[in-house]
């Protein structure tokens, strides 16, 4: 788990008192989520999934530059089982953080733009960590909770050039770069997603919110 | 020392406060044992029960008050107090400051005056721009073309106080009238909106010195888009350097607001000054930054309690206070009358105090003084002149008054042949110039089908489109061919009122429709295509294709039935009128993609590509110099396999061929509230309501003016409420019976939805 986090914070949370107390043993049960990954049936059934999802990715995009300010219009918010094809996602009308982000990610693509997959962990009070273990009772439950806090997905967008990010979250579609800096809501662990080496110029690194992230491990805020 | 008493005014509190409670407040913080006066002109303004005053003082409301007793008594009070006094509202601070009392801590009238609204040379002092305006005080036409190219978002505006949003035509007369009686004869301007965030800079000073600036984003609107909970920290120094000059050019002192909206590319666009604290203020005091107590401790040189900042985020909340036992509630409402209900006293969001009536009596006092020096000006503003254009098309009106002694009949239309032919000229020169695909435009039957148009779109090489058999076979009546029209509309076409001839395209208007066409055999068209519903849209009128399932049921239909011989054909249509042109391209580019999405699931190569956009006569020119080409271009990227680009312009074409010319039954009323009434109705003028156009008045001697807005009104000779011609205009002193008034666009629909109406003929004998 240690190579996963950040060395640089690794001191950080063994130092927190209070809220962030519980982080260190949270991205402990978390290290074993990736960021999702539809998949595909490769027949007819999933390529026309994702031909309707992409040229609707299009449609939206002449219409507003936002990176994906449409799917809660199409997909609420909440459980789904593991894993999610494009022949399922045409059909379903709820989909979990995870999907929306992937979807997203798909959406950028499909008009030519760079996306980056995004872990976060967030803080909320346990009572409302409890509701979220009941809604996904049928699906594996607090697989993705601990406590106060919660995994979550999300998606990186680049901002301008260079190096900086902003971090677009699907789910409420709206930028999280903006979001609560402690207490309910608040975004206490961040991991950049990078395989492309896309960053590699800027040292494995990007910029978000004014902080150096390392790319690929856990950061802590 | 000790503090001096501190007056503060306008201390209502409702959906839209007043800033009197805030600084009462932020003084409260800074001098704790401070003894601070709240002012109002209402027991209603709740805020005076507030426990941060020590004192109230309630005077009469602003529209009866004595202005010179008034001033009197808080000279009186500051004398004797040696107070100060720190007004709440900018008509009070625009008041006092034509008497330059140096306790009154609000900004002079030089800053008033440099800063009139839409203060549209504010780069010079601020690093922002003023949105685009247009004075209210001009011909309808030009207003409505003003809000139609930014695609009605706009906001109708006070120099003064209040702004509303307004969406179409009737709503923006209805507004505006709703403005002008609660503010009464001001000078009114629609300004266009920006997008972006709205970015607010609280600011104190004294004697042209910037004492401090907190900078706000709201968070939480209210309805009326007032801010609820924001966000508060210190001006960024650039804006706050820039902020430090404005205020030292004005030589400001006082509270101030500045109102900005920062655009996608950081642009600040200056959207409102206010010339007091905003009512938010106490929530810059709890993120550390004490803007009433930097003013006061400027002006007094006594120090404030500096306090630390407790949140930088702050939130309203509604509380119960005990009333004040010597402002005691009023009686209980009382039933008035069945139709009117019970009289209940109503929280206002305007102060109850009648701010409007201080606005109106400032302004009757600036209208005497300047009316001297503008008389003249004045009389020549209240009529635009008309373009040697006008004049041009309404010569044989003028020559027809001096042959036939105003014995014209009236109403009828007047059709101007030079103005008929413009738009067909543009369109077909345009067309002519494409190389890369086919480019023809369609002329609507249905906006106008008088033969002298029709026989001009065939001249120009433009196609029929319809939205009926008979349409068509009025269309071929004039010489256009079967095999170039189009067939468009939400009634099925029947082949047989075509007599077995073959039209170029049919387009259905529903799945039902789509699988009818599919299934004739012979096909009606040569092509058969989709009306597509504009996305995301609630019309009434296309395909909806958005979901999966919609796409599904779409694509197989026309895979599994469209026949092999039949050309395959998509069309959208919306109104520009309503969107704006930038909002028409960003929604037609949607449907580009809509379309291409259904060529990649059937396989089917889209071979026409059918556009119509309801533009006004005005806003299609620019739209096809500027903006056409590049659309031409990217559906010709897009579909490469695309045979013809067919465009609708609809009511562009023809609104402008005809006038519609009226007599003078009677006229009514005096001084600048005339109304008359006209020969015509809204059986001749349908939509008169639904868009601005042009009026213009025509004497016995033929001299023509072009009317502008104002209070008068033009009613229909019918009895019907809503038979109102022309709402909000001036007419002359001088209108007299029997002299015409002319209305312009009445060219398309105004045309061709006319009917007979209260000539004493039933409909069966009109038919």
């Amino acid at each position: 788990m240690n190579d996963r986090i950040n060395p640089a914070f690794l001191k950080k949370i063994e130092s927190q008192q209070g809220q962030h107390l519980g982080l260190k043993s949270a991205l402990d049960k978390f290290k074993s989520l990736s960021p999702t990954v539809i998949s595909s049936h490769d027949s007819d059934c999933c390529r026309v999934g994702q031909k309707w999802f992409s040229g609707l990715s299009k449609v939206h995009n002449a219409i507003s530059s936002l990176p994906s300010p449409w799917m809660k219009s199409t997909w609420e918010w909440g459980p789904l089982e593991r894993p999610i094809h494009w022949c399922q996602i045409v059909k379903k009308t709820v989909l979990d953080c995870g999907t929306l982000s992937a979807l997203t990610i798909e959406s950028l693509a499909a008009v030519g733009q760079k996306s980056f997959s995004v872990q976060m962990v967030q803080m909320y009070s346990e009572d409302m960590v409890q509701d979220f273990e009941h809604m996904w009772r049928d699906e594996g439950g607090g697989y993705w909770t601990h406590q106060d806090l919660v995994y979550h997905e999300c998606v990186a967008v680049i901002n301008g050039n260079a190096n900086h990010i902003k971090v677009w979250d699907p789910t409420v579609e709206t930028f999280s770069d903006g979001s609560p800096t402690q207490g309910h809501d608040s975004i206490v662990a961040i991991k950049v997603i990078d395989h492309s080496n896309h960053f590699a110029n800027f040292g494995h690194k990007v910029i978000w919110k004014g902080q150096h992230l390392d790319l690929n491990v856990w950061n802590v805020l | 020392m000790k503090l001096p008493p501190i007056i503060i005014s306008s201390c209502h509190t409702g959906s839209s406060p007043a800033p009197g409670v805030g600084i009462a407040r932020s003084i409260k913080a800074g001098y704790p044992d401070s003894i601070l006066i709240g002012k109002d002109q209402s027991a209603f303004s709740t805020g005076l029960h507030s426990p941060y005053f020590d004192d109230v003082w309630l005077t009469r409301p602003w529209g009866d008050i004595d202005l010179d007793k008034h001033l009197n008594q808080i000279n009186d009070r500051l004398e004797e107090t040696s107070g100060y006094f720190i007004p709440g509202s900018d008509f009070e601070a625009r008041w006092l400051s034509k008497h330059n009392i140096p306790s009154v801590l609000s900004p002079s009238l030089e800053a008033f005056k440099a800063t009139v609204k839409p203060f549209p040379n504010v780069h010079e002092y601020l690093p922002s721009k003023a949105p685009e305006y247009l004075d209210l005080k001009t011909d309808p036409r030009e207003i409505y073309n003003f809000a139609v190219s930014n695609g009605w978002r706009v906001w109708l505006k006070g120099p003064m106080m209040d702004a509303r949003k307004v969406y179409n035509w009737p709503n923006l007369l209805a507004t505006w009238d709703g403005l002008l009686k609660t503010w009464g004869r001001e000078n009114f301007f629609l300004q266009k909106e920006i997008t972006g965030l709205d970015v607010t800079v609280a600011f104190s000073a004294y004697k042209g010195k910037l004492l401090g600036a907190a900078f706000m984003e709201k968070r939480q609107m209210t309805d009326e888009g007032k801010c609820w909970s924001g966000e508060v920290n210190a001006c960024p120094a650039d804006l706050f350097e820039d902020i430090n000059k404005f205020v030292e050019k004005l030589h400001w002192t006082g509270g101030g607001e500045l109102e900005f909206v920062r655009d996608e590319q950081g642009q600040l666009w200056f959207i409102d000054l206010n010339y007091r604290f905003p009512a938010w203020i106490y929530g810059a005091t709890l993120a550390g930054i004490n803007l009433p107590g930097m003013l006061v401790e400027a002006a007094t040189g006594i120090p404030h309690l500096k306090a630390e900042a407790e949140s930088h985020q702050f939130t309203r909340l509604i509380i119960e206070v005990p009333v004040s036992n010597d402002m005691q509630l009023p009686a209980p409402p009382v039933i008035k009358s069945k139709r009117k209900g019970v009289g209940v006293h109503k929280l206002t969001s305007i102060n109850p105090g009648g701010l409007p009536q201080l606005m109106q009596r400032i302004s009757d006092e600036n209208s005497k003084s300047e009316a001297k020096d503008k008389d003249q000006d004045t009389k020549h503003k209240k009529f635009e002149k008309l373009t040697s254009e006008e004049l041009s098309s309404l010569s044989p009106i003028v020559q027809s008054i001096s042959t036939t002694d105003s014995k014209m009949a009236t109403p009828f239309r007047h059709y101007v042949e030079a103005r008929a032919r413009a738009p067909f000229e543009l369109i077909s020169t345009f067309a002519k110039k494409i190389q890369k695909i086919k480019f023809s435009p369609a002329y609507s039957i249905k906006t106008n089908p008088d033969p002298r148009l029709m026989k001009l779109a065939l001249e120009y090489g433009f196609r029929a489109e319809g939205i009926s058999a008979n349409e068509l076979l009025s269309a071929h009546k004039v010489g256009h061919q079967f095999e170039n029209m189009v067939y468009n509309g939400p009634v099925p076409l029947n082949p047989n009122d075509l007599h077995g001839n073959k039209i170029h395209v049919v387009f259905a208007d529903s799945i039902e429709s789509l699988k009818r066409l599919c299934q004739l055999r012979p096909s009606p068209a040569a092509h058969i295509g989709v009306r597509l519903r504009p996305f995301e849209s609630s019309s009434r009128f296309g395909i909806r294709l958005e979901s999966f399932e919609d796409y599904q049921e779409v694509s197989k239909i026309i895979k599994e039935h469209l026949p092999e011989d039949v050309g395959f054909a998509v069309h959208q249509h919306h109104q520009s009128s309503s969107t704006g042109e930038d909002v028409w391209l960003s929604q037609t580019r949607a449907f580009l993609q809509q379309a291409k999405l259904l060529e990649d699931l059937t396989d089917k190569p889209i071979r026409i590509i059918d556009i119509g956009g309801g533009w006004t006569n005005e806003s299609f020119i620019p739209f096809a110099v500027n903006a056409l080409e590049r659309l031409t271009d990217e559906i010709c990227q897009t579909f490469p396999h695309a045979d013809e680009i067919i465009i609708e312009p609809g009511k562009a074409i023809c609104e402008q061929s005809q006038f519609l010319v009226s007599k003078v039954l009677e006229k009514r009323g005096k001084e600048f509230t005339y109304e008359v009434v006209s020969d015509a109705c809204l059986a001749e003028l349908p939509l008169a309501v639904d868009f601005g156009r042009s009026v213009y008045h025509m004497n016995k001697l033929g001299e023509i003016s072009k009317l502008t807005t104002g209070v008068g009104r033009i009613l229909g000779r019918i009895c019907m409420e809503h038979d109102i011609l022309a709402n909000g205009i001036l007419l002359p002193e001088k209108i007299e019976e029997d002299d015409l008034l002319i209305f312009s666009h009445a060219g398309a629909y105004e045309s061709s939805m006319s009917y007979k109406f209260g000539n004493g003929e039933s409909y069966e004998r009109q038919n």
